[in-house]
């Protein structure tokens, strides 16, 4: 059988795999109305793939495993024919291995995977947790997560990369939140032989990512910039290099004004007439004076660009 | 101070200058002059850093420092640039550094934040603005937050300095990280289009595409060609070639970084071109790690394909 692939838009061009908020309503709980209407969203502007549970998206948050289940089956109905991949990373790998095969059983394209959280784990017990969700789900395109959260304590080591997909053909490619170039450049050559992996960087760098021969990028700004990011990808694409490096910039300064944070996401979402909820505990709204710098800044950098409403 | 045509970071390699040493760890003159002439040589080099960390700044006096970077300039003659690190402990002694560096006619400055301690935006920026004032030549910061406890050169006090030192021409950016590179980058392009923001190590291939048209490299004292051939590739948006000539350079400089900087002197000894011992704290590199590092030169075959000895460049 022929293993699992990686994802790849159709025309060859770079990956950008969309990472959207996950909405709460008033009492925390995930308000599925539009966590559909979300995705439906970022599905309209045909990313490569959309990735549920990010760090954007709360993924660490999200322990109560109803609440993952919840999401993949919202996805399941609202994101078409756009694939979409989940994170399944836990700190147990019976719960890694439950969700990884609920969101194969929903439709998920592909699943991710990283160090158990918490835990400080020797080399073998990290092949083993890696290699149980891979196994598990043998038809379905795995990516390893390398974290860049303290919370996950494991290292992807290139070495530990290539023996994993050397073991298990469905690892297709990793995921990086380091963007370290030294280490960019050391899993670029960590493929098994007769195979490659396809890296995909955290952040919304593509233009550095595909100098260095990069499959793309996941990106959480996706859903506040999708048009801007799409103008990316085709820029990189075509070879255009002046286009792509205006909208890098673009891109960068608007990645260091939301600076990872869902809570910023959601209050710019909300500026562009897409409410997707509040934070829920522990974590709070943001003061009113932050947001209001905020909002002002990601106008002016905006400046000029349609990224407004439902669409 | 700052007034006039400022000295702008040149398109190609800045090399990262080691300093030879004789058996006694007095400074090798003669050697020094040699060096610069090997690099002078190189057509990717454009610009020579001295008095770097590797160059064991830290573990010379300040009378050593402004020898060094005279003979250095004084054997460069302008053909190419020359760039005297002033990174020290105290304002009073970068301020002398600097002071000599303008009298010996360097083009430009460079200065990690003071170290060893953390400094808010206001200080740093002061910091910055009063060896600015001291010189006329361009300044260069440092961006190495490892050595700060994390802190450095953020995006807004690059910006800020921007505005308030025109002879602030680029950042040296040694966090290795590819976020920095790209927020730093887009946070000053609108405002200093000609401002450079070099990477460490050879990272062309990732960062000429923000518009990085420059490198800091000690590699290249070791296998130009190597170096060259990343300069080369990306110039011609050979993707796939710099790509295959920065995955052996990360080969190569994966075997040297443990050891870092004493191992670049064992690779130079076995290029051909040795430059003395390391001072003390460094001690002769163990036959173990000397082996390893041989291994990786003969692996990559780089006395086949790299200038081996002083040769016409020396």
């Amino acid at each position: 059988m022929t293993p699992p692939r990686a994802l790849r838009p159709a025309d060859g061009g770079p990956s950008v795999v969309h990472c959207p908020v996950t909405p709460y309503d008033a009492d925390g709980s995930i308000d599925a109305e539009a966590l559909a209407s979300l995705l439906r969203f970022h599905a309209q502007h045909q990313p490569t793939a959309i990735a549920l549970m990010t760090f954007w998206g709360d993924g660490v948050g999200l322990s109560n495993p109803e609440e993952r289940l919840l999401i993949v089956e919202t996805a399941r109905d609202a994101v078409g024919s756009v694939p979409f991949m989940v994170n399944v990373t836990t700190s147990a790998t019976a719960h890694a291995v439950d969700l990884a095969q609920h969101a194969v059983a929903n439709g998920a394209a592909a699943v991710m995977v990283g160090p158990p959280l918490y835990w400080r784990l020797r080399e073998d017990e990290l092949l083993g947790h890696l290699g149980a969700v891979a196994s598990s789900v043998p038809d379905t395109a795995v990516y390893l997560l390398n974290d860049a959260t303290d919370t996950s304590a494991g290292s992807l080591t290139p070495a530990l990369v290539a023996r994993l997909a050397g073991e298990h053909r469905n690892t297709v490619g990793l995921a990086d939140a380091r963007l370290e170039y030294l280490y960019l450049v050391r899993i670029a050559s960590a493929a098994p032989p007769g195979g490659a992996l396809q890296v995909l960087g955290f952040g919304d760098y593509l233009v550095p990512l595909a100098g260095l021969g990069a499959g793309g990028v996941l990106s959480g700004v996706a859903g506040v910039m999708p048009r801007t990011l799409a103008a990316l990808q085709a820029a990189v694409r075509s070879g255009d290099e002046e286009g792509a490096k205006a909208l890098q910039h673009r891109c960068s300064r608007v990645a260091r004004l939301v600076a990872d944070s869902p809570l910023a996401l959601k209050a710019i979402h909300r500026h562009l007439g897409r409410d997707v909820g509040d934070a829920r505990a522990p974590s709070r709204n943001l003061p009113g004076d932050v947001r209001e710098r905020l909002l002002r800044e990601f106008d002016e950098l905006m400046r000029g660009s349609d990224e407004e409403g439902w669409g | 101070m700052s007034t006039g045509t400022v000295w702008l970071m040149p398109d190609g390699i800045s090399a990262n200058l080691l300093t030879p040493l004789l058996p006694d760890g007095d400074i090798d003159e003669g050697t020094l002059r040699r060096f610069v002439e090997f690099h002078v040589g190189i057509e990717a080099v454009t610009s020579l850093a001295i008095n770097i960390n590797l160059s064991e700044s830290h573990n010379m006096t300040l009378e050593e420092r402004e020898r060094a970077a005279e003979i250095i300039v004084d054997q460069a003659a302008g053909r190419v640039g020359t760039i005297v690190t002033v990174s020290a402990l105290t304002m009073r002694d970068a301020i002398r550094l600097t002071r000599h560096a303008t009298e010996i006619g360097a083009d430009a400055i460079m200065s990690v934040p003071p170290y060893d301690v953390v400094l808010d935006h206001q200080t740093l920026l002061e910091f910055y603005r009063t060896l600015a004032d001291a010189t006329h030549l361009s300044l260069i910061g440092y961006h190495i937050p490892s050595w700060q406890s994390g802190a450095g050169l953020h995006p807004d006090l690059v910006v800020d300095l921007v505005q308030a030192a025109p002879n602030f021409v680029g950042i040296k950016d040694a966090s290795f990280q590819v976020r920095y590179q790209c927020e730093v980058t887009a946070a000053i392009t609108d405002i200093r289009p000609d401002f450079s923001v070099t990477s460490s190590l050879e990272w062309l291939v990732a960062t000429i595409g923000l518009g990085t048209r420059a490198a800091n490299s000690a590699v290249v004292s070791l296998a130009p060609n190597l170096v060259s051939g990343i300069v080369d590739a990306t110039a011609v948006r050979d993707w796939d070639g710099a790509r295959e000539h920065t995955r052996r350079f990360v080969e190569l400089w994966s075997a040297i970084y443990p050891h870092f900087p004493a191992s670049l002197k064992v690779v130079s000894e076995e290029m051909g071109r040795p430059l003395g011992p390391m001072r003390e704290p460094f001690r002769p590199m163990p036959p173990s790690i000397r082996e390893q590092l041989v291994a990786t030169v003969d692996r990559l075959g780089l006395r086949d394909t790299e200038p081996v000895g002083w040769g016409e460049l020396g």
